[in-house]
């Protein structure tokens, strides 16, 4: 189309038409289309010597013509002319019949390029025979052939340009040669009928060449577009098939009906529903009662423009069971605000699973709890026997040079009362009286013996305490006096109680009490611990005892800080504590409600914050036979 | 044994600070004579050449423990009275051996001076006793054999 702009780009397109044929598609092409143009010339080039005959026969009969000169109808020349028509009707039929050929097909342009050229020299043969050159318009059978056959055949300009030379030269040396062969001259004006053959040839060249490019730039378009559309459809396809195949549900919803309008084979399933069928309800329907609520609110804000979730989870309806199907929601972002587009993803067994998981992390951690409250315990009793051992061991050790010291400071005692009731003596007086440094010796040596007497004995009751609280040698079901162990227990926590903490004993009447003595006095020893611990700088610890029933009752109150009632809960939890990293071990509580457990007690605990902690613990007074 | 003669009290104990403490004690409030050991295969050959009262040991020592010592000693001296002094740890043991020793007291460490004092005075008396009872028992065998001899006589007379 652009080829004709100008001749810039016609030179181009002539330049194109010499490359153009290189595309094996293009090639292709001409070939397909010369096909009907062979066949076109074939006929024409049997129709028209056929056309010509019949005129003969008419002018033959006439005796005159517009055609042929009058002189010659009837002379030989006119029967080789009917012979040289039968040749070109040959000639005509041959090539239909190569146009059905494949052969014939592909090689459409040298046979009609042949026949045109035979085609010429036969009928300009005959004309020159028939003598009948001179008369006017005696070429356009051939000018009308050759019209055809360009028209039709697809030939490369250089073929046209060819092919009018050959024409051309054809004519001028039959011209020429004419006066030898018929032994006539020839009457018409040869270099003027070459001169307008040449001039027909040089413009249909031009027009080829315009005709053959346009050709190729089509075919150039033609070939672009249905490469798009191939392209187009290959990416269609992969689409579709990406929407067909995916595992998850994809659905597009129209925004204004709140009906489905398009689903893939994974929402079917997945609901258990046709495509049909769910177009034809709303697709609120297909959402769980519990979230249809939720849902909807989403899609409402969403059509409003403001901000809603495009992520979420939710329960489906599905006619394939009873059990809803938890999915997994997106919705997809789209051009079109008359639809909204999302997936749906099966996440039920996922959720089984993770809801599986928990549990295992949840029996995990209970049993990871048990342990380690197992391996607190073991920890804690391994502890206090070590405990008990070394204090035993102590006990034991300290036993001989404090039974030395005490027995010492009592003799020495004993001697200087003898010395004193000597110093009364009327003999020993003067003996006094002299050296009052003596007496005042004697004084001294009493006195520090006196200091030393009671600190032994202060001795003697801790280590007494200490053994007894050990008392190793129990660890077993015994009957003791609780009393005992309680002051046993004060004993030792003597130093953290003195001066800070007051001890109030409310013991009432009890029995003896069947128990693992040093567990119990474990017990009191953390019960007792924690509470002159909750007490900051002064307070009071109360112990009162009492007999309920058959039970013994301990009641230990501390006038500390109390606990937290968001902690009451936790505290005889193993690990539970409040006294900060490296304080408690958190174990003291768990262990004391363990071996409470263990006697078929029960421990209470009452607190008020700000006014202090009661712990109660109630024990059978005798054990019964069903627990070791 | 004669009045004026001094009661003979052995006391065993590997601590000399023991052995001290008990000895200054008692030579202060009694008129016994005290004779201490930190050794007990020392205080054994002293019983063998020396008639004692009372022996007071302690339970454990090196070399030999305390009820091995008093059963040997027993077997030595039977109407020596037998003391057993103790620590906490081994009362238990020492508890169980009193069978087997004929033991008469056992003392806890620490002791009380009174305590030891009332336990020395009264197994003194139990061994004077023992010694008097084998004296009268061994003067009714002579009696015995006196009279058995007169019998004797008696016979070879009439028969």
């Amino acid at each position: 189309m652009n080829s004709f702009a100008g001749f810039g780009h016609f030179h181009q397109d002539l330049l194109a038409s010499f490359r153009c044929e290189s595309d094996p598609g293009f090639r292709e092409e001409m070939i397909r289309i010369g096909t009907p143009g062979m066949r076109m010339a074939g006929v024409v080039g049997v129709l028209a010597p056929l056309f010509m005959f019949l005129v003969s026969l008419l002018v033959l009969d006439r005796s005159t013509s517009w055609f042929y000169s009058p002189e010659l109808v009837g002379t030989a020349h006119t029967h080789m002319v009917l012979l040289d028509e039968l040749l070109l009707v040959t000639l005509g039929s041959i090539v239909i019949a190569l146009s059905f050929s494949h052969w014939g097909q592909r090689h459409a342009r040298p046979i009609v390029f042949v026949m045109l050229v035979a085609y010429a020299m036969i009928l300009y043969m005959d004309f020159i025979a028939l003598g009948i050159l001179e008369t006017r318009g005696n070429l356009t059978p051939l000018v009308f052939l050759m019209m055809i056959a360009l028209g039709t055949v697809p030939f490369r300009p250089m073929q046209i340009a060819a092919l009018g030379v050959m024409l051309s030269l054809v004519m001028y040396t039959m011209s020429w040669q004419a006066p030898h062969w018929m032994g006539r001259a020839n009457p018409v004006e040869v270099d003027e009928k070459t001169a307008f053959l040449i001039m027909f040839v040089v413009v249909s060249t031009g027009i080829s060449v315009v005709m053959y490019t346009t050709r190729f730039r089509q075919y150039e378009a033609r070939k672009q577009a249905s490469d798009l559309n191939d392209r187009l459809a290959a990416s269609e396809r992969k689409y579709r098939s990406l929407f067909e195949n995916s595992a998850e549900g994809i659905f597009v919803i129209d925004r204004q009906t709140g009906r489905m309008v398009t689903v893939n084979p994974a929402t079917e399933e997945m609901l258990g529903r046709s495509a049909e069928e769910l177009y034809s309800i709303p697709s609120t329907e297909i959402i769980h009662p519990d979230d249809r609520e939720r849902v909807t609110s989403y899609h409402v804000a969403r059509s409003r423009g403001e901000p809603a979730p495009t992520r979420y989870d939710l329960k489906l309806i599905s006619s394939r069971s009873s059990e809803p199907v938890i999915a997994e929601l997106t919705i997809h972002g789209t051009d079109d605000p008359g639809v909204t587009v999302g997936a749906v993803r099966d996440i039920t067994e996922h959720v089984a699973a993770d809801r599986k998981l928990r549990e295992y992390a949840k029996t995990l951690e209970a049993r990871n709890r048990e342990i380690h409250e197992t391996r607190a315990q073991l920890l804690q009793s391994e502890k206090m026997a070590s405990l008990g051992n070394l204090v035993a061991g102590v006990a034991h050790e300290i036993n001989t040079p404090l039974g030395s010291i005490h027995a010492s400071a009592d003799t020495s005692r004993r001697a200087l009362d003898i010395v004193s009731e000597a110093a009364q003596d009327d003999e020993c007086q003067p003996l006094f009286d002299k050296y009052p440094r003596l007496k005042r010796a004697v004084d001294v040596l009493a006195e520090s013996n006196v200091t030393t007497v009671t600190a032994a004995e202060r001795i003697v009751g801790i280590v007494k305490s200490l053994r007894s609280f050990a008392r190793l040698d129990e660890a077993e079901f015994k009957k003791v006096d609780i009393h005992e162990g309680l002051e046993s227990t004060l004993t030792i926590l003597h130093h953290e109680l003195k001066n800070r903490v007051e001890v109030v004993r409310d013991f009432g009447d009890l029995p003896q009490v069947e128990c693992f003595p040093n567990q119990l006095n474990q017990v009191f020893l953390n019960i007792l611990v924690n509470a002159a611990q909750a007490i900051g700088a002064k307070g009071t610890i109360t112990i009162r005892t009492r007999q309920e029933g058959d039970r013994a009752v301990v009641e230990i109150s501390d006038t500390g800080k109390g606990i937290a009632p968001e902690h009451l809960a936790q505290i005889f939890d193993p690990g539970f504590t409040t006294k900060g990293v490296g304080v408690g071990t958190g174990l003291g509580l768990s262990i004391t409600y363990r071996i409470i457990g263990d006697h078929s007690g029960r421990i209470d605990v009452a607190s008020e914050v700000g006014k202090g902690t009661t712990f109660t613990i109630r024990l059978p007074i005798e054990r019964n036979g069903d627990h070791a | 044994m004669t009045a004026d003669e001094k009661h003979i009290i052995l006391i065993v104990d590997d601590e000399e600070m023991v052995t001290t403490s008990l000895r200054s004690f008692l030579e202060l409030e009694t008129d016994y004579e005290v004779v201490t050991f930190t050794s007990p295969i020392e205080a054994l050959e002293y019983v063998r050449e020396n008639p004692i009262d009372l022996i007071v040991s302690d339970y454990l020592m090196p070399d030999v423990d305390g009820i091995s010592l008093l059963l040997q000693i027993k077997q030595l001296r039977p109407n020596a009275t037998r003391v057993l002094l103790t620590g906490y740890a081994d009362k238990e043991n020492a508890i169980k051996a009193i069978n087997d020793v004929g033991l008469y007291q056992y003392i806890e460490k620490p002791w009380e001076n009174a305590d030891v004092k009332l336990v020395m005075q009264s197994g003194r008396e139990r061994s004077d006793l023992l010694r008097r009872l084998t004296s009268k028992i061994g003067e009714v065998e002579k009696a015995h054999g006196e009279l058995m001899g007169i019998q004797n006589d008696l016979l070879k007379v009439f028969i």
